[in-house]
């Protein structure tokens, strides 16, 4: 108890702080010019490699890609696609091709943490929300 | 990095951002994609942590992209800009039922923080 008297006497008198309500209103700080933001992007860039472990970035190894079990739909077409990011380590995903004559433009999609994974069918989550949302 | 991921040479972070580029890398190294248009979306924290990581990272994205769109407003984002931002708010309101159900909760709790 008599231990805990100093601290109490502290926060006592240190002042309180203005605290944040749900009607605070966040204004993000506009860049007054292209270059000011190109020089923010490239330390945002340097910070998240470097905070990945990324930075020196590992070796750009074989990709290895297999791509297998293509499904034909009227419009599109779905193939399961496997890939080395490293050595002996697989990523998998699926590839949408639409029907036709390419090169289209490509969206990638990293689908995050949803229960069925890249398989989850919702409004949210689905590629076709996401390829939508990018004017395809 | 922790002593674990440090044992391994690569965060969690790390390995999905390092998947997500050489995802790109695999993507302009197909011959019916254009290299030039390639785009990232998500959908969890407004499509904010793979998504813009690749498009911050890779040089292919980069030079193309000049707006990274939310594939989604994400539930947990409108609830949480809902709170924030009283604007947001009027344009978006909660369900009435979810505002009752909310204070029914609210009443009939037994303590009092």
């Amino acid at each position: 108890m008599s231990l805990a008297w100093p601290l109490v006497l502290l926060a006592a008198a240190v002042p309180a702080p203005a605290y944040r309500t749900h009607n605070d209103r966040l204004t993000v700080a506009p860049y007054a010019s292209p270059a000011e933001w190109q020089r923010r992007a490239a330390y945002l860039k340097e910070h998240i490699l470097a905070s990945s472990g990324l930075l020196p970035m590992p070796e750009k190894t074989p990709l290895r890609a297999q791509i297998f079990d293509e499904r034909k739909r009227d419009d599109y077409s779905v193939a399961k696609v496997e890939f080395e990011s490293l050595p002996g380590f697989s990523v998998t995903g699926n590839l949408y091709t639409p029907a036709g004559r390419g090169p289209f433009p490509a969206v990638l999609l990293p689908h995050g943490h949803w229960t069925y994974g890249r398989l989850e069918n919702t409004e949210v989550s689905s590629p076709w929300t996401g390829a939508r949302a990018c004017g395809g | 990095m922790d002593r674990r991921e440090s044992l391994w040479g690569l965060s969690l972070a790390g390995l999905q951002l390092w998947n997500a580029l050489r995802s790109l890398d695999f993507l302009q190294s197909r011959p019916d994609v254009d290299g030039e248009r390639i785009g990232a979306a998500g959908a969890t924290g407004r499509g904010a942590s793979p998504a813009s990581n690749c498009v911050l990272s890779h040089p292919a994205v980069e030079g193309g992209a000049r707006r990274l769109t939310p594939a989604r407003r994400s539930p947990t984002f409108d609830r949480f800009s809902t709170l924030i931002d009283p604007e947001n708010a009027r344009r978006h309101p909660p369900p009435t039922h979810a505002i009752r159900a909310g204070v029914r909760r609210f009443a009939s709790r037994k303590r009092v923080i």
